[in-house]
């Protein structure tokens, strides 16, 4: 694993931020990480920037501690803070070249092209005269050009337009396609079940559950109103299949696995009003934080 | 250490040294242009109208600040003066942590490939740099207002260096504890409100032990009292020692031994603030 936590715990006193942490993720593996505020998302992130000194266990990146050899990890890591503040003194051009100049994989050039092409800035201004959603992109845009086999991205498109949210996802993919990791936190659903790979549900500062994305594509849920009474389900399908039956006759299927196996004995089912619709992410999110 | 730090640190404070340096060349050569129109006995007759509390808050004889060089000397503990190194030092000093801290900017900066130590050193070494280039330019001030009048006793520039170097060391030190205090706290404010506390605190502190007879060994406790530009001008002969013996075999520190008790103190300070920062948790930006 090229990123890697075991047992990681952070308390602050009597509150516990992140829980027994354990999880990995493989070189080229793009990750998003979701859960309300104060799951524990950026908490981990922080740790695996070693910013945080872990209460227990260990987090690791290619090899090396995240808290005792930061300025190693620092060196394969590009990062993104969740409130990503620049220096207000500078103007937009400054902070390119600070960001590109004070380590040597920096690409200025690419940092101008994502900035200006890209994302439409002017960096002839000053930083501090953008607005928030400016300063964001100037942000991604300095994080991004920076060529690090691991990328960290803490709600990286918070404060973007819908348009800019996509280049982000893009950009993201186009990571992706040259090799790099990526992890990233994000509240947006559809976000992460969009370029990711695997999705990580964080509830109270635990990991409670991974979802390998491709995986949730096969599942699907089947609804419909039953107008006769329903059938033992087949034993083949015993423990593939999830059957639930309300009072007033409402029956769900859920299924993990291919849908095609399935069709036939549906057929033979007293249905009516029949739906079939894809799992999703936000389903399976929804399990595990619903209001 | 890393380029592009140092001069992100220098490009931070440039105005405000510039604004300092020019007024601390003005407070100087206008003292040496003041000190001028003032002859020695003059300023004697003057001096002997005023009770003796008053001189034992001098801290060199009325003789001594009537002279022409006892005259200039006194710009180099003048409260503009004062005013100047500690505002450079303390800004500085509590911008280094948690003035990046409070405006969440040490967050992206501590991201890139780049230590902690030299984060914090590089912000260090311009403020220290700064503080030798104020005391250059107080000296510079005196040197070159003395080119332009004409005293009734001449002295020659080379007696204020010590003066100068002893500002230098007061800045390093309070510089040295702001740092300190930033390191451990994460908003500017609350460092700015520490270090003025204990700024008063040690001024009072020479204050009453000056002034009391009983309480001179109060003195010790204030960092104000290795800070004394004016005798080290007015006692030439032993302005480049570390020590002296006196008549009655009592040995007194020299100006050497204050620099270094204040600049000791200030890296000892800046070691602090190295263990400090580089150990503690970093807050989310708030």
């Amino acid at each position: 694993m090229y990123v890697e936590t075991s047992s990681l715990t952070k308390r602050y006193g009597g509150f516990t931020a992140l829980n027994d942490f354990s999880f990995g993720v493989a070189r080229g593996e793009v990750v998003g990480l979701l859960g309300p505020n104060g799951a524990g998302k950026t908490t981990l992130l922080r740790m695996l920037m070693g910013y945080l000194r872990p209460s227990a266990g260990r987090a690791s990146i290619d090899g090396l501690d995240c808290y005792r050899e930061s300025l190693g990890v620092h060196r394969r890591v590009s990062y993104l803070p969740g409130e990503a503040r620049l220096f207000r003194h500078m103007r937009g051009i400054d902070t390119v070249d600070f960001f590109t100049s004070v380590r040597r994989d920096g690409s200025r050039q690419r940092a101008i092209a994502l900035a200006t092409d890209r994302f439409g800035l002017d960096l002839s201004r000053g930083v501090s005269t953008m607005s928030t959603g400016m300063r964001q992109k100037l942000a991604l845009a300095v994080t991004l050009a920076v060529d690090t086999p691991l990328v960290i991205l803490d709600e990286p498109t918070s404060n973007l337009d819908p348009t800019v949210r996509a280049d982000v996802a893009a950009l993201v993919l186009e990571a992706k396609a040259v090799g790099r990791t990526v992890i990233f936190s994000s509240h947006v659903i559809s976000e992460v079940e969009q370029v990711c790979d695997r999705a990580v549900i964080l509830r109270h500062g635990q990991l409670v559950h991974t979802q390998v994305i491709a995986d949730l594509r096969k599942k699907h849920r089947i609804r419909a109103q039953l107008t006769g009474p329903l059938p033992s389900v087949p034993e083949s399908f015993n423990g593939h299949v999830l059957v639930a039956t309300d009072s007033a006759g409402a029956l769900t299927i859920e299924t993990p696995g291919e849908l095609s196996g399935l069709l036939g004995w549906l057929a033979t089912l007293p249905l009516a009003e029949v739906r079939i619709e894809p799992l999703g992410l936000r389903a399976l999110y929804d399990q595990y934080h619903t209001v | 250490m890393n380029q592009a730090l140092w001069k992100k640190s220098f490009l931070e404070s440039r105005w405000l040294l510039l604004g300092c340096c020019v007024l601390m060349f003005a407070v100087h050569w206008l003292r040496v242009w003041v000190s001028s129109f003032f002859s020695t006995s003059d300023l004697e007759s003057m001096f002997s109208f005023m009770p003796e509390l008053v001189e034992n808050l001098m801290p060199v004889s009325f003789s001594q600040v009537a002279s022409s060089a006892g005259r200039i000397a006194v710009a180099y503990d003048d409260p503009i003066v004062l005013l100047l190194v500690t505002v450079w030092a303390i800004s500085r000093g509590s911008d280094a942590v948690s003035g990046e801290l409070n405006r969440g900017t040490m967050e992206m900066v501590l991201a890139q490939p780049v230590t902690r130590l030299g984060v914090l050193w590089s912000q260090g070494a311009v403020t220290i740099g700064g503080a030798a280039t104020l005391a250059t330019i107080a000296w510079l001030g005196t040197t070159l207002g003395l080119t332009c009048v004409t005293l009734e006793d001449p002295v020659s520039p080379r007696i204020f260096i010590p003066a100068a170097l002893n500002l230098f060391a007061m800045t390093v030190f309070i510089a040295g504890l702001t740092t300190m205090v930033s390191a451990g706290t994460n908003y500017r404010s609350r460092t700015i409100g520490i270090v003025g506390g204990f700024y008063a605190v040690s001024m009072i502190v020479k204050i009453v032990g000056r002034l009391a007879p009983g309480w001179k060994w109060l003195t010790y406790g204030s960092f104000f009292t290795p800070f004394e530009p004016q005798p080290m001008v007015s006692n030439v002969a032993t302005a480049w020692t570390l020590w002296t013996t006196k008549t009655n075999g009592s040995i007194q520190l020299g100006p050497l031994a204050y620099d270094s008790i204040l600049i000791g103190l200030g890296l000892a300070c800046y070691l602090a603030a190295t263990a400090i920062f580089c150990n503690r948790d970093l807050p989310a930006p708030l």
